[in-house]
């Protein structure tokens, strides 16, 4: 059985240099062999999705995750971090992804954030 | 605001086959027409100043100064039955604001805002955005003259 995740943030809008902080939250536990948060600032159109930058916490935990367990972390925000921004046939947007590598297919626990 | 026309071409390249692409073409009428910007720098929710210099009004048209934001995006395209999909880099006006000028030669200074919540100057793998100030002549049922300076907008 995957992982299923909650993740908790202490704010929603964050500026450049900023450090995003959080929590995850093991909803269900499963196998795994290991669990990171990445931070990546997105490039998006209606058929194409790009990392353009991407930063991470490296490994929280290895091996099998057990419900109700919780792992925090701190990820900075590039001083020069471009904003997010939407046009007609695109967007541009800072992303956490949490990230469990499993045998197969990964689990993802994605979540956008508001950069100014 | 008025929604900006949206407008959508292959990004083609200057010339192909031995023809030149449309804004080649609008280039190569921009006879007597040019854009002069010395600080081709800008934040959003700030203005530009430029410098619109016109030497053959006469062929002209109807002369304009503008600020263009053109989106270039990445888009599949399924071609045919059995093909499959291809990647393609499409176009389209995200932004623009025009303001009219004198049809008489000389020096003619404006002032461009850019909106504060536009789309910064930006290339990246698969979405890009691309600055320009422009001067255009509109003629009647031809092609316009289009003389042009791409700027940055920083965030």
């Amino acid at each position: 059985m995957s992982p299923r995740f909650d993740l908790q943030l202490d704010r929603d809008r964050y500026r450049p240099g900023d450090s995003v902080a959080g929590t995850v939250l093991v909803r269900e536990g499963g196998r795994s062999r290991s669990l990171e948060v990445q931070l990546g600032y997105i490039e998006e159109t209606d058929d194409y999705l790009e990392v353009a930058t991407s930063i991470s916490t490296g490994h929280l935990h290895k091996g099998d995750l057990e419900t109700g367990a919780s792992f925090c972390f701190e990820l900075a925000l590039p001083p020069d971090a471009l904003p997010n921004v939407t046009s007609s046939h695109g967007q541009l947007y800072w992303q956490l992804d949490v990230k469990s590598d499993e045998r197969g297919r990964d689990s993802h626990e994605l979540r956008r954030i508001e950069v100014d | 605001m008025p929604r900006p026309s949206v407008w959508k071409q292959l990004v083609t390249t200057g010339r192909a086959s031995g023809t030149l692409s449309l804004d080649g073409l609008r280039k190569k009428l921009a006879k007597g027409l040019e854009v002069r910007v010395d600080r081709p720098e800008v934040c959003r929710g700030e203005e530009i100043e430029a410098l619109v210099v016109v030497t053959e009004p006469d062929r002209l048209g109807e002369l304009e100064a503008g600020l263009v934001c053109t989106e270039h995006y990445d888009e599949e395209v399924h071609t045919g039955s059995d093909s499959g999909a291809s990647r393609m880099t499409c176009k389209a006006v995200e932004h623009e604001a025009w303001q009219p000028l004198p049809s008489v030669a000389g020096e003619h200074s404006v002032r461009l805002a850019v909106p504060a919540n536009a789309p910064f100057s930006y290339e990246g793998s698969c979405l890009s955005f691309q600055w320009e100030v422009v001067a255009r002549g509109r003629r009647d049922r031809k092609l316009d003259a289009r003389a042009s300076q791409e700027i940055s907008v920083r965030p």
